[in-house]
């Protein structure tokens, strides 16, 4: 499994497929498909290649109302998981750019 | 344009064109909404419970029972009249290829449908009737309760997905050239996943950007819409830039647009 810190960024591969199949986002990495939690589908909308992995925990703190601390660590497990399964890159530390080539 | 169709009735009768037996003739295409244009054809549909025999007809095939949509080409004061035949019996079965279970069936992907079949639908969307305005309205209805929407968003979405896997694939092989006309494509088919999200049927790039406007979506603006249709940030000297700009919007559509 990955390690995350606060500062790693989670950057969006742009192959991988996405559905939004009635709010439950889907994902389809070459190997496999899986449905995000609504935690998840959370952090995956706030993905952007700049936001760091202690951000999106404070934006996802912010939206259910439980701590920092316990968002962020929520975050970074979610991340390694996502980066395990092939649907995210992870980049060390931000800003990063979106995009390939 | 008068919003009273008689006229049109009156014409069909008066050129022999109108079956005695008919549910509904109504109207569709780019005159109903307001988008004519000097070039633009009065389009009529001509629905039936028997099939029209008439001999000035040609015929356009679609997959259904009956094979055969006897249509008429006319000029009424210089205006061109495209007029289609079609049977109540056709309607349900193209409706039959929309219902949820078919598109379950299909795993969201693809249908049957053809060209025409699918023009007759989306036309439901927003046609007018000239007689017959209960039937219309019942199949306007049918057409909201379908899964018709479902299967344009899916299909748009993921010819969108195969073209933003090639833009990446050309980037990374350093194709730039292929890569821009990769995006370009991914580009198109998602705004048509976006829009028909919203309501707006129809695809392709002929009304893309009415019915950008009409659909208004509120993830994208008209004005964001029209930079990237139109590559305003194109720069020759860095096209792969172009390529990264407009792949996480194709990638944003396909998050916001619930199938």
């Amino acid at each position: 499994m990955a390690v995350i810190d606060d500062t790693t960024v989670p950057v969006p591969k742009l192959e991988v497929r996405v559905r939004n199949v009635r709010g439950v986002i889907r994902i389809a990495v070459p190997e496999s498909a899986f449905d995000l939690s609504e935690t998840a589908g959370f952090i995956w909308r706030r993905i952007d290649g700049r936001r760091t992995a202690a951000e999106i925990g404070r934006l996802l703190a912010a939206e259910y109302e439980v701590t920092a601390e316990e968002a962020v660590a929520d975050t970074k497990e979610i991340l390694a998981s996502l980066a395990e399964e092939g649907a995210i890159a992870l980049s060390p530390a931000g800003p990063q750019a979106d995009g390939v080539g | 344009m008068s919003d009273d169709r008689s006229y049109y009735l009156e014409e069909l009768r008066s050129r022999n064109l109108l079956p005695d037996s008919h549910l509904c003739v109504f109207e569709a295409g780019s005159l109903v909404r307001g988008w004519g244009n000097p070039s633009s054809d009065v389009d009529l549909y001509i629905v039936s419970e028997e099939p029209w025999d008439g001999p000035e007809a040609r015929s356009l095939n679609v997959p259904l029972t009956k094979k055969d949509i006897p249509s008429v080409e006319l000029f009424v004061d210089g205006m061109r009249w495209d007029i289609k035949y079609w049977t109540d019996q056709q309607v349900d079965e193209v409706f039959e290829k929309v219902t949820w279970e078919a598109f379950e069936r299909a795993a969201m992907d693809s249908n049957d449908l053809n060209y025409i079949e699918r023009w007759l639908l989306h036309r439901f969307g927003f046609a007018v009737a000239a007689s017959g305005q209960g039937w219309l309205a019942e199949r306007g209805e049918q057409l909201k309760q379908s899964a018709f929407p479902a299967f344009l968003i899916s299909q748009a979405l993921n010819l969108a997905d195969s073209r933003v896997e090639d833009a990446v694939g050309q980037l990374q092989a350093g194709d730039l050239e292929s890569a821009v006309l990769s995006g370009r494509a991914a580009f198109a088919y998602s705004v048509d996943a976006l829009i028909a999200y919203h309501g707006e049927y129809g695809q392709g790039s002929k009304w893309r950007a009415r019915r950008f406007r009409a659909a208004e979506p509120a993830l994208l603006s008209f004005e964001e819409y029209w930079g990237l249709e139109t590559m305003q940030s194109y720069d020759p000297a860095d096209p792969a830039a172009w390529v990264n700009e407009v792949l996480p919007v194709c990638r944003a559509i396909a998050m916001e647009v619930s199938i």
